[in-house]
């Protein structure tokens, strides 16, 4: 079977009340594989009063994301993600799970990687660097383990480029369908 | 079984609107319906082994997709999604408002068990409260009986009934072809643009584009409103279906409208199967009502020919009108603005407007301008009788190209001319038919130029081949040069006589298995046709109908092409031949002009030697109308060796002005009005008078050819006899004249305009002619009335 990455998206909404997940999946060539999507998810104010901080988090791993995992046919062995609050997901499944940076963004040392695992090169010199977090729970094996697979997609896929495919798509399907809006 | 698993169902009526609910069914748990929660969660829980499909079944609830759908996969439902819950047990209190909006398509599949039939809710399970009556007892077996007084989960007719239905509605469905939403979205989902052009994965070795044909796309690309006139053979079609793609995938288009005629369907058909295989694509065709079924059907391009796509629009068939891109093949067909077809597109919204055409455009104001009605209606033409200034206004949004300004490696394409002399049975009944059709047109006199046409066709006729005997001097020429042939070369031959002439050189050729393209062969036909000829190498020679196969085939299998006769218009030949000679063609291409010697056609080519350029200009449709419009008299008539007559009788008649204007009161307002239309006529105009129901103020359209350009003129009639016409006739005339997309525009009375209507008409531009301009007229045209 051919190497897989997948893409978790959590996305505000048009008129920021709402949020949805999608999920890609890519293959080393770019080409995406597998597409899911959840309809829009609304919380009220209650909720919002309740869950407080945490709200989107609940709303991206427990209800969007692990729903969309679970519900791909093949999953990938990693899963990158578009918001760090999203790493949480890695607690639940069992593949790497990274959040990356843009390149050029601010780079804080002393998050939850260190040098040695956070930074991704493109062997090919295609891509810019990049530097990756993990979830917390991620020793340091985990970490070069996951860096590893990583660096193998990194010769052939902008790693970063394929959130703006899944938010071109979310765009159009909120344009035509109303239950993602 | 999953100990939990969640369920999208839709429930049925009597609910004011299809509701999605979740049901979430954990083994300990209940039922929570999220569009009305207290209906279900009122109700007594069931142990989970109860809630069945049974009980769904009851509940008229049906299984639909679940929360995420999937995109590449063909079966999107399942009759179980083994999802963990979408709401933890433990905060149900408010889980129920994390719902999702309504989905308001019906893209929900029945699942395959029986349904309750003649059942409602209306009846028997909502009482006044607005809660739910229970058709079944308290183990949750229904023991109603159905209308064939069975009960109701266990009638072998209820559910032959069912199944009937169901499989109906799934064919239907697949009928449809329709697509999901997830389905269109793949395009956006591909790599973008710029991994696109390092060509890993969009293009297949044998489907790459040229050089400057991305040159082409890059420009399609960046341009909204565009016209690529690329010479016939460069390649527009894979152009603008690369482009497409390209756009698709960075979510700027996501369905598109292909136009184009008729003949052409098949091929674009294949054309974006081979260059862009993952588009899925709809061929409208067929009945009306099978076409109005395929409008519906979500695609993401809609293949359709300019006559159903009209047709469709003026009956109301197409209920959407807004595209993401329109492209608009052989775009020359909506020169003319007031044409049906031509108002039917300009209806048609879309953020891309392409036109494709290989016909030199640039050089016909007039079509110019009515094209870009449609591919850039905003676009102002501020004189548009003025050809300079046009193509100043339209350079930004053309791209044209000629093979000769492109490296395109095309093999040699010789052209030669063979001229033959007839037969001697084709000789003699050539005489005959000469002498007698010379004879006919003295008898008839003037104003007979369609009846010349009539009788240069039997003529031409003749100089194909002798009926009676079926002698033919080009027939023996093609049969011999066909011989000389190579087994693996294929011939296309050209004729637009597709029943007296290329059905009789079938059987005559029957040895090269022909096969014959004419406008008689529906699409289906036609692409069998043309698919025989490519792909079995027994067939050896195709015989196309000019009118029908002349532009847009691809035939590069073919290198030998035979012009059996000739039309008007020498482009048309030369774009005919293009069908073999264009990109992919690998063998230099033999052109053989057959002409004959001391006939009509010799006669034809010495005129048209004169005037190539006035019809490469003026010329490209294949309507004997167009032609006449552009042959003057004494060139018609030159062809029988004939001077046109002048009706001296009628001159003498209309000499006198006072008969002139005694004759012009006695007419009617309509026959005045084919009287001015006939003065345009004359005046070498072509002439379209429009009658009282149609007009809205202009009665007359009339085409011709100038020095500038094609000049278009619309003609207001008033017949007030001895009358004097105001200015605010005259000032309604040049509202009028605002709303037409004419150059000038005349207002012509019987009677005589004001002062002030004289004025007015200066002030708007419009010409005026009176009785007296009329009469004038008349006389020096030698108008009978």
């Amino acid at each position: 079977m051919s190497e897989l990455i997948g893409y978790y998206s959590l996305e505000q909404t048009n008129d920021k009340k709402g949020y949805l997940g999608a999920i890609l999946v890519i293959d080393k060539k770019g080409i995406p594989q597998e597409f899911r999507v959840t309809h829009s998810i609304k919380p009220t104010v209650i909720q919002k009063q309740l869950y407080g901080e945490s709200l989107v988090e609940y709303i991206g791993v427990t209800l969007c994301g692990l729903p969309l995992y679970n519900s791909l046919k093949v999953k990938p062995k990693a899963l990158m993600v578009n918001q760090k609050i999203l790493l949480g997901i890695g607690d639940e499944i069992n593949c790497f799970v990274a959040f990356a940076k843009n390149p050029g963004e601010a780079y804080v040392l002393g998050e939850n990687h260190n040098e040695e695992t956070g930074k991704i090169t493109s062997d090919n010199g295609l891509f810019k660097p990049f530097f990756v977090s993990y979830p917390q729970n991620y020793d340091q094996q985990k970490e070069l383990d996951s860096k590893e697979y990583l660096q193998g997609f990194a010769t052939s896929v902008d790693i970063l480029e394929p959130f703006k495919r899944i938010k071109t798509a979310l765009d159009a399907l909120a344009e035509q369908e109303n239950q993602f809006r | 079984m999953p100990s939990n698993f969640v369920l999208w169902v839709r429930k049925l009526a009597p609910f004011p609107q299809v509701s999605i609910e979740e049901i979430e069914i954990p083994h300990h748990g209940g039922i929570f319906d999220y569009q009305a929660a207290s209906l279900i969660i009122d109700l007594p829980l069931f142990e989970p082994t109860r809630v069945s499909l049974d009980y769904l079944n009851r509940k008229k609830l049906e299984i639909s997709e679940d929360l995420t759908l999937s995109m590449f996969f063909e079966n999107i439902v399942r009759d179980v999604i083994p999802l963990t819950p979408l709401v933890a047990p433990s905060i149900d209190e408010f889980s129920t408002s994390f719902r999702p909006e309504i989905p308001t398509e019906d893209r929900f599949i029945k699942l395959p068990f029986p349904r309750i039939k003649g059942h409602s809710y209306a009846d028997d399970e909502l009482h006044e409260g607005g809660q739910i009556a229970l058709p079944f007892d308290a183990n949750g077996i229904d023991r109603t009986i159905c209308r064939h007084g069975n009960p109701r989960n266990a009638c072998p007719q209820c559910d032959a009934e069912d199944d009937h239905r169901r499989e109906r509605e799934r064919t239907k469905l697949l009928e449809g072809r329709s697509l999901d939403i997830f389905q269109l979205l793949r395009p956006i989902l591909m790599p973008p643009f710029e991994q696109i052009l390092e060509g890993q994965e969009f293009f297949t070795p044998i489907f790459r584009p040229k050089p400057y044909q991305v040159a082409g796309i890059k420009f399609l690309m960046s341009h909204e409103n565009a016209l690529l006139g690329d010479e016939m053979g460069l390649g527009k079609t894979i152009q603008a279906i690369i482009a497409i793609r390209i756009l698709m995938r960075k979510g700027k288009v996501n369905n598109v409208l292909i136009v184009c005629p008729v003949s052409l369907l098949g091929n674009w058909k294949k054309e974006l199967s081979d260059w862009a295989p993952e588009l899925n694509v709809i061929r409208v065709r067929g009945t009306q009502n099978q076409r109005a079924v395929l409008w519906q059907t979500r695609s993401m391009v809609h293949l359709a020919s300019y006559e159903s796509l009209r047709e469709d629009i003026e009956n109301g068939n197409i209920t959407r009108t807004g595209f993401s891109a329109i492209i608009l093949d052989e775009i020359q067909r909506i020169k003319n603005p007031e044409a049906r077809i031509s108002q039917a597109v300009r209806g048609l919204d879309s953020t891309y407007r392409w036109g494709l055409s290989g016909t030199p455009l640039e050089n016909r104001v007039e079509d110019v301008v009515a094209i870009f009605k449609f591919i850039k209606p905003d676009l102002h033409f501020p004189y548009p009788d003025n050809p300079a200034s046009v193509k100043e206004l339209i350079k930004s949004y053309v791209l044209r190209r000629r093979i000769q300004d492109v490296e395109v490696d095309l093999p040699e394409k010789q052209v030669n001319e063979f001229w033959l002399d007839l037969n001697e049975e084709q000789q003699a009944a050539y005489d005959n038919e000469y002498a007698r059709a010379k004879e006919e047109i003295r008898i008839r006199g003037a104003g007979n130029r369609i009846y010349i046409f009539s009788l240069i066709n039997r003529l031409k006729l003749i100089c194909n081949e002798e009926e009676t005997s079926g002698s033919s001097c080009k027939k023996d020429f093609v049969i011999d040069r066909l011989e000389s042939l190579l087994p693996e070369e294929k011939a296309i031959i050209f004729s637009h006589f597709p029943k007296r002439t290329l059905e009789k050189l079938k059987k005559t050729l029957a040895n090269y298995n022909p096969e014959l393209y004419s406008g008689e062969l529906n699409q289906r036909q036609r692409d069998s046709v043309i698919d025989r000829f490519i792909n079995n190498e027994n067939s050896r020679v195709l015989l196309i109908s000019l009118r029908a196969g002349g532009v847009g085939l691809n035939l590069q299998v073919a290198n030998h092409v035979f012009h059996f006769d000739h039309w008007w218009n020498p482009a048309t030949t030369r774009q005919a031949e293009g069908r073999a000679y264009r990109i992919g063609q690998s063998r230099t291409v033999f052109i053989y002009d057959i002409f004959t010697n001391g006939t009509i056609e010799e006669k034809i080519y010495n005129i048209l030697a004169k005037k190539q350029e006035l019809f490469q200009m003026v010329i490209d449709d294949l309507t004997t109308e167009t032609v006449s419009g552009n042959l003057t008299d004494e060139e018609l008539y030159s062809l029988f060796d004939l001077k046109p007559p002048r009706p001296i009788a009628h001159f003498e008649e209309i000499d006198s002005p006072e008969k002139i204007k005694e004759k012009i009161r006695l007419l009617s307002a309509s026959e005045f009005e084919s009287l001015i239309g006939k003065v345009f006529e004359k005046k070498g105009y072509s002439v379209q008078v429009r009658g009282a129901p149609h007009d809205g103020g202009v009665d007359i359209t009339a085409t011709g050819s100038t020095r500038m350009g094609i000049e278009r003129l619309s003609i207001q009639c008033k017949h007030y006899y001895n009358g004097t016409v105001g200015p605010e006739v005259v000032r309604e005339a040049i509202g009028t004249h605002r709303l037409e997309n004419t150059n000038r525009f005349f207002l012509v009375t019987s009677g005589v305009f004001s002062q002030e209507a004289n004025r007015a008409a200066q002030i708007g531009n419009i010409d005026l002619m009176d009785i007296s301009t009329v009469i004038g007229e008349i006389i020096n045209l030698n108008l009978d009335i």
